[in-house]
């Protein structure tokens, strides 16, 4: 179990990127969402241990992963939102070098255990290709190929998706979905609501630095239950529409508009009907609550 | 006893040595140094003042003005860039959240950058070395000889060296590359102009 616990992280500009996040994680696939400069990258920064916190501790399996950088550094495998990889060399050979920084020594392991990761990311075909001249999708799957290296227990994957087609980020939910093993927590960081909904069995959603709900998929959406509508207005209605419910999604259509509304207890209108509710209603409502109660406290 | 090989050390020293022989400019400075070495045998001093091309002196003398006048271009721009490119590239989180020290890291990252920069370097004596078997007319070879071309090679260049490369190293860690060859260039101007004040 990784427990995160009061983690606080102030910039030298004086962004204060966290504050006091405390998370208790189970094994599994973990998602976080939050919107852009949120505090997400930064908290997985630090989980990962390429950024010190100001404050505040992280600890697996009763080791300290801020003062154990060393030992944490055994039990992780980090894919970064933002990566490069030496474009000269090959697939193997890109393997091979983190796979002895990651103290795999013996050549004959080294070898089968490139080759194994190779064809569990699909890229044995490509293994003597030069990365450079890979596409966004395969640099994605080397770089998942290297996170899972050791058989890390803790897996953090950081917008693994963000620019990828359909199929590949298809590919890509299945390859992290199987690597969620029964004692491995898999962190996903991302904005987008479907990755998680697809994946994880618990999520936790930041905003502005703050974690402000941790729950399962299912417990989020059951608290919308019976309250999301959708209808198609003509577009003039809209304006009147969003000064008394909340809208969560616009979208326009044959010179209509169809809204998805969320409204405890009350029809919005004639016109609506009701609808089951998803994740990204639940992740819209309560970031549209933290904004207001944000804007309410200052 | 830890095994040096099965450290993290000798895993990005292996590995500086296998991106730069994915490199042009190893083999392009190789060539220069060759040829470097070639001129100097055929068409350098020796052949005016009857000296023998393998004499001991001869190499002593020739190497201190082949690695101080030619070479520390070259070592700047071998040695300066290794760190600043993995971060330009991007590769840094991928290699920092493995169990890898800083200490480690850089020191693989050096001595792997200034070995292949003196396997280089080396083209200029094997090439002096090969040459002992090339007859030309009005030159002056004495028997077969190996240890003076390892000895001054060691003293002039590789030794004389290091302390070059770990300047400009630790310069481009420190500073942005631009910054690291600006440093350089200022650094050999001025000792240029120290050099002509004192003759």
């Amino acid at each position: 179990m990784l427990r995160i616990n009061k983690l606080t992280k102030t910039y030298s500009n004086r962004i204060q990127a966290l504050r006091e996040v405390s998370l208790n994680i189970e094994p599994g696939m973990f998602g976080l969402l939050g919107p852009n400069g949120a505090g997400k990258t930064t908290l997985m920064k630090i989980v990962a241990t390429l950024l010190d916190p100001d404050s505040g501790t992280i600890e697996m399996d009763g080791v300290d992963l801020v003062l154990r950088k060393d030992k944490a550094r055994e039990m992780l495998g980090y894919l970064p939102q933002e990566f490069g990889l030496y474009p000269t060399l090959t697939a193997e050979q890109t393997l091979n070098y983190f796979a002895k920084l990651k103290g795999v020594w013996d050549a004959k392991e080294r070898y089968s255990l490139v080759e194994a990761l190779l064809e569990r990311v699909n890229l044995s075909s490509a293994r003597k290709q030069r990365v450079g001249g890979f596409s966004g999708g395969m640099r994605q799957r080397l770089g998942i190929a290297q996170a899972l290296i050791g058989e890390p227990q803790l897996i953090i994957v950081d917008e693994p998706t963000a620019g990828l087609d359909p199929e590949e980020r298809v590919r890509f939910h299945n390859l992290l979905s199987e690597s969620a093993g029964e004692d491995t927590v898999v962190i996903l960081s991302t904005h987008i609501v479907s990755d998680v909904s697809n994946l994880c069995s618990q999520l936790a959603v930041i905003r502005k630095g703050e974690i402000i709900a941790t729950c399962t998929p299912q417990s989020a959406i059951d608290k919308l239950k019976d309250s999301v509508w959708q209808a198609a207005v003509p577009r003039e209605h809209i304006s009147a529409l969003k000064a008394r419910y909340q809208v969560i999604s616009v979208q326009m259509a044959g010179g209509l508009a169809r809204l998805r509304v969320i409204s405890k207890g009350e029809r919005p209108g004639e016109e609506f009907t009701p609808t089951e509710p998803a994740l990204e209603d639940y992740y819209f409502d309560l970031v549209s609550k933290s904004d207001e109660a944000l804007s309410s406290r200052r | 006893m830890r095994n040096l090989f099965h450290t993290p050390f000798c895993a990005v020293f292996r590995n500086e040595v296998l991106l730069n022989s994915k490199r042009v400019a190893p083999y392009a400075m190789a060539l220069l140094c060759a040829g470097n070495g070639l001129l100097w045998w055929g068409w350098g001093p020796a052949t005016g003042h009857g000296w023998a091309v393998n004499a001991d002196f001869f190499i002593a003398g020739v190497l201190p003005v082949y690695s101080f006048l030619t070479l520390p271009l070259f070592t700047a721009a071998f040695m300066a860039d290794p760190v600043n490119r993995d971060f330009r590239t991007g590769v840094d989180p991928l290699i920092f959240s493995k169990p890898i020290s800083r200490g480690e890291y850089l020191l693989g990252k050096f001595l792997g950058n200034f070995f292949v920069l003196a396997c280089c370097q080396s083209a200029f004596v094997l090439t002096w070395f090969v040459l002992q078997a090339v007859p030309k007319q009005g030159l002056i070879t004495q028997d077969w000889k190996v240890f003076p071309y390892i000895k001054h090679f060691l003293v002039f260049v590789v030794i004389s060296h290091l302390g070059l490369a770990a300047f400009y190293f630790a310069v481009g860690v420190l500073l942005a590359m631009p910054s690291s060859y600006t440093v350089w260039v200022l650094v050999f101007i001025r000792s240029t102009s120290l050099i002509r004040q004192s003759y």
